[in-house]
């Protein structure tokens, strides 16, 4: 990612805030951190000399410069326009938000994806910045200068990517099973499974044993496979639907079911009743459930 | 960030680690045994034997983990080593692929 304002450029979401019981002192990292040692508070502050850039819109409509007072605890966010792409910005201290273990972090990062919603609604598409770019003034050169050198320099490559994005949007696709459930599938489906039950009845204790590993082995290899052939499937059929699909980490809740398939997928908006189609026939299968979530900002895609 | 460090918290964490080790340790042997039955060198006797003590050491795995409390934590060792292996694996594969 180069030219952007900062150099983390990760999706804003919560854990994007300082964890809880972080030292408060320690600023998180962002290019545009000068004032080291210094805790900002929830208040507005006083300072407000930087900017923070939510995300580059297409320059097309100026009319729409002002999208008023939604920003991080309620700034006004305006439209820096520069060429052929504008950035939502608001003025802040030249400082990055530090929650630092209360839920006030929660609500910026929420209202950081409120703001990207809006633009998406106004604009039909957005390049999100992550949580906390903040551009700040340096030698001899106000924020409003350096955002304006920036958008400049960047102007042609932002606006393709902001082009690439317009009237589609992120939707995640969550996708998991129980495993109680295929495991009974499993024995009722394999007849290799039933054979080796019924063989290790009529063994003795210590033979039925290996009987009995070789049916477990069994089981394991049919249900690795079925979750294979899930994962693939689902990929298969929402790239099918898809502009692009990314593949993220698979994530456990601690409940029952395990997931096997966690995709990002950036589609195009007519095209999401097939996504949503997709969706309904595989939490129409016994023991399989689908979680479908969006229309959001392109983070994954941007 | 400090960290809190509960008496009995410790003990359990440090058992299921013990616990799961051992777990892993039990099933390379097993993994082990299951191949010289597949190899056909033992005789059914033997084979009888060898079932039984494979069987009673995971009985006994079994009830050791309930009698210590630790089940869960051994299960989440386990569960954090895959993850950790699955990790690995998907940094090198993606190393490949790019």
């Amino acid at each position: 990612m180069t030219g952007m304002p900062s150099d983390d450029m990760g999706t804003p979401r919560e854990d994007a805030a300082p964890a809880e019981g972080a030292v408060p002192d320690a600023a998180p990292s962002a290019d545009a951190a000068p004032a080291e040692g210094e805790v900002r508070d929830a208040a507005p502050a006083a300072d407000a000399a930087a900017r923070y850039v939510y995300g580059i819109v297409p320059a097309d409509d100026t009319d729409r410069a002002d999208l008023g007072d939604v920003g991080l605890d309620g700034s006004r966010v305006r439209v820096v326009v520069q060429g052929q792409v504008g950035a939502l910005v608001h003025d802040c201290a030249s400082r990055p938000y530090d929650g630092a273990g209360t839920t006030v972090a929660a609500a910026w990062v929420l209202a950081h994806h409120q703001v990207l919603q809006l633009a998406m609604t106004r604009w039909g598409c957005v390049l999100p910045m992550t949580f906390n770019t903040i551009v700040a003034s340096s030698e001899g050169k106000t924020a409003d200068e350096n955002l304006l050198d920036w958008l400049e320099a960047e102007n042609a490559s932002l606006r393709s990517r902001v082009d690439a994005l317009v009237g589609k949007a992120e939707f995640g696709l969550q996708v998991s099973y129980l495993p109680a459930v295929m495991l009974r599938q499993v024995a009722a489906e394999v007849p290799e499974i039933r054979r080796l039950e019924e063989e290790a009845k009529t063994k003795s204790a210590g033979l039925a044993y290996f009987t009995r590993q070789e049916m477990e082995r069994v089981l394991r290899r049919e249900m690795e496979g079925r979750v294979r052939d899930l994962f693939t499937s689902v990929y298969e059929r929402a790239r099918a639907c898809s502009d692009r699909v990314t593949i993220e980490k698979l994530k456990n809740d601690g409940s029952d079911a395990r997931m096997a398939a966690n995709l990002s997928c950036l589609v195009v908006l007519d095209r999401y009743p097939e996504l949503e189609a997709l969706a309904d026939e595989i939490a129409g299968h016994e023991g399989q459930t689908a979680r479908l979530v969006g229309p959001l900002p392109p983070y994954s895609f941007c | 960030m400090t960290i809190d460090i509960d008496g009995d918290d410790l003990r359990t964490g440090l058992v299921g680690l013990v616990v799961a080790l051992a777990e892993i340790v039990k099933e390379t042997l097993k993994l082990q045994a299951l191949r010289r039955v597949e190899a056909g060198s033992l005789t059914e006797e033997e084979l009888e034997r060898l079932g039984q003590a494979l069987m009673d050491l995971d009985d006994a795995f079994e009830r050791m983990k309930i009698d210590l409390g630790v089940t869960d934590a051994v299960q989440s060792v386990r569960d954090g080593l895959d993850q950790a292996v699955d990790d690995l694996v998907t940094t090198l594969i993606g190393a490949e692929q790019r």
